[in-house]
């Protein structure tokens, strides 16, 4: 099976995997506790069990006892303690050490059993071992995992060409009999759109991981081809820094979020490929969501708020925009113009991205994000707008949302815990500094051939369950 | 002749000197970091420093310099720093296919080149003429994206699935494969250079056969094919030579448009990746190698042109 990606893997790490190319290719290759699926459920991979103290500071992992490395050793606990040092290690200079989690250490004791001790409480904490940096891996081989990994999961690697593709085979003595259905996989890297979406045509690729908008409609004209999409978590806010005039008045922000029509977003930017979002950054399809009705566009009570805050003529202001990816500009023109029926006025000013890096991104006032779907709702909020959060670049700081995330990140019960996100949700909405119009679309396609594949949410390519018709 | 070929082998190295020293100031001045590209959009300041001092990259500018030198030229070509491996031996499977893909241009550029340039020119005025300059001038006036998209639209599977749109495959692996993916960036890169030599080989022609020494030719009683082949098609080359090895370094390290709509790993994207990624010493490496590749093309053109005239010699 040929799969394409727009991207190419840098290393066959999973300790220093950032890219979809490299989130795939790990997840063939090496397995992880526990694993998360479409749907946004926790499900045993490598652990067969587990469980958490009364205040979610200790968990506990059961291990099973079939799994085997391809180098013939048997993975145990100690492996897991390994790996999860490795990431933690700040000499390995991983970009996951800050992104399990508040793990203070990992203990074995028994070779089926790994026990993770939290500096504070968590109880989503088995989901942020779903990420690539939660990848087992054998101690003997660290050294030259870039380019030869060593792993336990349904697939080895066969060949890696850097740039061009990577190909795995098969692993028959891999644990699971439902997973690893194909005899082997090709990942090939296509920089050119069109150039991709002929491969998928002809039948050279079999799975197009990600159809760009812009692509959409002759994906769905191709015979033989399927789109599978879902709503993504991926939000691509307008941040409006607070401790900037006249963001520092919620008023203000508010009014520029009445002025918003997010159904316009999403049929105008984004060709119909996403769902509207209300300005918290939770999407409709995780469990947890807020169900409150969306914003809707209301251009006189804009004009109220923006009068109540003494600026009943507007004002202009610069909102920035980093190139490397169209969406960013084409958010901004479009808030340009939904925002000068109230008198506001934005002009676009748009860099390349390592300027956006060096100067803009958590420094300016106002400009337009890109951030992809965490595995946590803590995650994916808390470094946000918590105060002092190291995402956090609205400058923001609300003790009543610091206290409901705290709340909720202990809180082992799942009722009281929605609710609490919920109202953390409700909070961002009503009070919070920024705007986000939407949710993009996670998009893919693939040859009728191909059996159980699925988009994710978190853009989380799976291969191990997929198999082919014959 | 050997002497002129020292001396200039000698200006070659000053240049390339230049060379690296530019490539280094450049990215220095740069804005971003090769540490936030290697670390990802959720990395925090301590990590990257972490990162930054552990890739040395913390020194002064002239100190990594010179230890990049220093190891260049002893052939150390260094560690890509967001690859992780050694840069040598991916640099030069990356020149090797971009190597493949330029020849291969090269031989339909000098073939079809010359060859549509000496029928324009012997049919002057004439409809053939007219319609190999037309040809010429959309192929140069086409850009590569456009015409290697078409060409992949209509050969590689969208209107009639003659030809792979794309990829690659390694000549040793699956001769037929490499063959066939080779053709359709070769034709998009060709139709660049194209117009270039037709123009130079047809005007050459043209003047050429004016000459007193072809109407001797003639009035000796030499065949028509004869003039042309023997005759005029040796003074013809001269610029036409200099026209192509003027293009070698773009055939080789340019093309980066072609590579990405055809999926060919060439060097062009290595460079373009390595910049995206402030990958110094990958960056360094490539332009490097490039560098010598054309400074050592440009002096083989020479010494062939000189070969081809021996009227002219260099003081």
């Amino acid at each position: 099976m040929t799969v394409s990606m727009s991207q190419s893997p840098s290393s066959l790490d999973p300790a220093f995997g950032i890219n979809g190319p490299e989130y795939s290719i790990t997840s063939w290759i090496y397995d992880n506790l526990v694993q998360m699926g479409p749907d946004l459920q926790l499900k045993p991979m490598v652990a067969t069990e587990w469980k958490a103290n009364e205040d979610a500071s200790v968990w506990t992992f059961k291990l099973r006892n079939d799994v085997f490395f391809t180098n013939g050793r048997q993975l145990v606990a100690d492996d897991v303690i390994f790996s999860i040092m490795r990431i933690l290690n700040k000499d390995t200079g991983s970009p996951g050490r800050t992104g399990l989690g508040p793990i203070q250490t990992v203990e074995a004791p028994d070779p089926q059993t790994a026990v993770f001790k939290l500096a504070s409480p968590y109880s989503d904490f088995p989901l942020e071992l779903t990420q690539r940096w939660g990848r087992v891996v054998p101690k003997e081989a660290a050294a030259d995992l870039k380019t030869k990994p060593v792993g336990s999961g349904p697939y080895m690697l066969a060949e890696y060409t850097p740039g061009a593709q990577v190909r795995v085979v098969r692993n028959d003595k891999h644990w699971d009999k439902n997973a690893g259905l194909v005899d082997e996989i090709t990942l090939r890297t296509f920089p050119d759109e069109v150039a991709e979406l002929t491969a998928l045509r002809n039948g050279d690729t079999q799975i197009m991981f990600d159809v760009p908008s812009s692509s959409y409609d002759q994906a769905k004209k191709i015979d033989g081809v399927t789109i599978t999409e879902v709503a993504s978590g991926t939000w691509v806010p307008m941040i409006m820094r607070v401790d900037t005039k006249p963001f520092d008045n919620p008023k203000v922000r508010e009014a520029i979020k009445y002025c918003m029509d997010r159904p316009q977003f999403v049929s105008t930017v984004l060709l119909g490929k996403g769902t509207v979002a209300n300005d918290n950054n939770v999407p409709p399809s995780h469990p947890f969501v807020w169900k409150a009705e969306p914003r809707k566009q209301d251009i006189a009570k804009a004009k109220a708020l923006l009068a109540e805050a003494g600026m009943p003529n507007g004002f202009e202001f610069e909102v920035v925009a980093a190139k490397d990816r169209s969406v960013r500009a084409d958010t901004a023109v479009t808030i340009q113009q939904m925002v000068k029926a109230a008198g506001i006025k934005f002009n676009v000013k748009t860099i390349d991205y390592d300027t956006y890096i060096a100067q803009v991104y958590k420094k300016g006032p106002l400009y337009i994000g890109y951030w992809a779907m965490r595995p946590t709702l803590d995650s994916q909020i808390t470094p946000f707008f918590s105060t002092g959060g190291s995402f956090n670049e609205y400058a923001y700081s609300n003790p009543k949302l610091d206290d409901t995330l705290a709340k909720a990140r202990a809180e082992l019960d799942t009722e009281k815990r929605k609710a609490l996100y919920q109202q953390a949700q409700q909070i961002l909405t009503e009070e919070g500094p920024v705007v986000i119009p939407y949710f993009l679309n996670s998009t893919s396609a693939y040859r009728n051939q191909v059996v159980g594949f699925q988009a994710h949410p978190l853009g989380y390519f799976d291969l191990r369950y997929v198999s082919l018709k014959k | 002749m050997a002497v002129l070929i020292v001396r200039r082998l000698g200006s070659l190295a000053v240049t390339l000197l230049l060379l690296s020293v530019i490539v280094f100031g450049v990215t220095q001045v740069l804005p971003g970091n090769v540490a936030q590209m290697i670390l990802g959009p959720y990395s925090t300041p301590e990590t990257q420093q972490a990162l930054e001092k552990n890739l040395k990259l913390d020194e002064p500018a002239w100190q990594q310099y010179r230890d990049w030198l220093t190891h260049f030229v002893r052939g150390d070509w260094g560690t890509s720093l967001r690859l992780g491996q050694q840069i040598r031996p991916i640099l030069l499977l990356r020149l090797q296919n971009s190597a493949y893909l330029a020849l291969s241009s090269l031989i339909g550029v000098v073939f079809f080149g010359i060859g549509l340039g000496i029928l324009a020119g012997i049919r002057q005025n004439r409809p053939t003429d007219h319609l190999i300059a037309l040809f010429a001038f959309l192929g140069i006036s086409i850009p590569a994206f456009v015409s290697g998209s078409l060409l992949i639209i209509l050969f590689g599977g969208g209107v009639w699935n003659l030809l792979p749109g794309s990829g690659y495959r390694s000549p040793t692996e699956d001769v037929r494969g490499w063959l066939t993916r080779l053709v359709l960036p070769t034709i998009t890169l060709m139709l660049l250079l194209l117009a270039y030599v037709i123009r130079m080989t047809r005007s050459s022609i043209i003047e050429v056969l004016t000459t007193n020494y072809i109407r001797a030719a003639r009035l000796k009683g030499a065949s028509e094919r004869d003039v042309i082949l023997r005759h005029a098609l040796r003074n013809a080359l001269l610029p036409t030579v200099t026209v192509i090895a003027i293009n070698i370094g773009f055939m080789l390290g340019s093309v980066v448009i072609i590579e990405q709509i055809f999926a060919y790993p060439g060097i062009g994207s290595l460079i373009l990746f390595a910049v995206s990624n402030r990958d110094l010493p990958l960056l360094q490496a490539s332009v490097m190698v490039i560098g010598i590749v054309t400074g050592l093309a440009n002096l083989v053109a020479d010494v062939l042109y000189m070969y081809l005239n021996p009227r002219i010699r260099y003081r």
